[in-house]
């Protein structure tokens, strides 16, 4: 038997979703946007879905919200801004859990901590989260070394990343172009 | 809670497909070996919440106006 044509014609229809967000109001957020968690944020067991908010304003860093609690509000980055030197390594489990072949890559998120005072801004480098956009699933996964924390310094971070890329400049070809003083 | 003894490798069974075993004992610490299927999940407590304390925290910290007015600041620079 064929479906009723009205009910299918719902289904495709009904994209958006209306969510309240505390700290933005009700904001439209397509369903094809909303990732699952694959086991529930440490903390947070009664959120499953989650979306991101870009905004111009607070880049590079994102919102990730859930779309079950209009209070839950992690902000997160992509840790490359910051550390270049951050190549964590995942089981092939927890890649199969989102989705993930073992040589697909995951987008990796790091959930950041903004206090008052910046300079003491930190990123959790132990727990990343590890998405998979397309297949719109994500988890969070426990870094089982040392070598990371929960605290990592960003403006740290940021003070390796540069070091690193002025070695790289003194190390290539090509010769430095300074730019001219005033004086 | 389940109390049980065990002397250096002997092994506890959970269910037929989980083993732990004791390697090694020196002094206070313990060193136990875990053999149990992939998607089982196994960590050290302190790091599993020390992660869920960090949620907590980033999650009660949020981004007021006046912090992203200073990331615009900050990271004017990147974004063009």
């Amino acid at each position: 038997m064929t479906p009723p044509v009205g009910v299918s014609n719902a289904n495709i229809m009904e994209d958006a979703l209306k969510l309240t967000v505390s700290h933005l109001g009700e904001i439209d957020v397509a369903e094809s946007e909303i990732l699952n968690a694959t086991v529930p944020v440490p903390g947070f067991p009664d959120s499953h879905r989650y979306f991101f908010i870009e905004r111009d304003k607070i880049k590079p860093f994102k919102w990730l919200q859930s779309a079950d609690d209009p209070n839950l509000t992690f902000v997160v980055v992509e840790p490359h801004y910051f550390f270049h030197d951050y190549k964590p390594k995942f089981g092939a489990f927890d890649l199969k859990e989102i989705g993930l072949g073992p040589g697909e890559k995951p987008v990796l998120y790091a959930i950041v901590v903004l206090p008052e005072d910046l300079t003491k801004m930190t990123a959790n480098m132990r727990g990343p989260l590890i998405v998979n956009p397309a297949g719109k699933l994500f988890k969070q996964v426990f870094i089982e070394t040392d070598r990371w924390s929960v605290r990592e310094s960003i403006i740290e971070g940021i003070k390796r990343k540069e070091k690193a890329a002025l070695q790289d400049k003194k190390k290539g070809p090509q010769p430095e172009h300074k730019n001219a003083g005033t004086t | 809670m389940l109390v049980l003894s065990r002397k250096l490798e002997e092994s506890i069974m959970i269910g037929d497909k989980i083993e732990i075993k004791v390697i090694a004992v020196h002094g206070e610490t313990v060193k136990l070996g875990i053999t149990a299927p992939r998607n089982i999940p196994v960590h050290r407590k302190e790091v599993y919440e020390e992660i869920e304390k960090e949620n907590i925290r980033a999650a009660s910290s949020g981004m007021p106006v006046e912090t992203i007015d200073l990331l615009q600041h900050i990271f004017k620079n990147e974004q063009s």
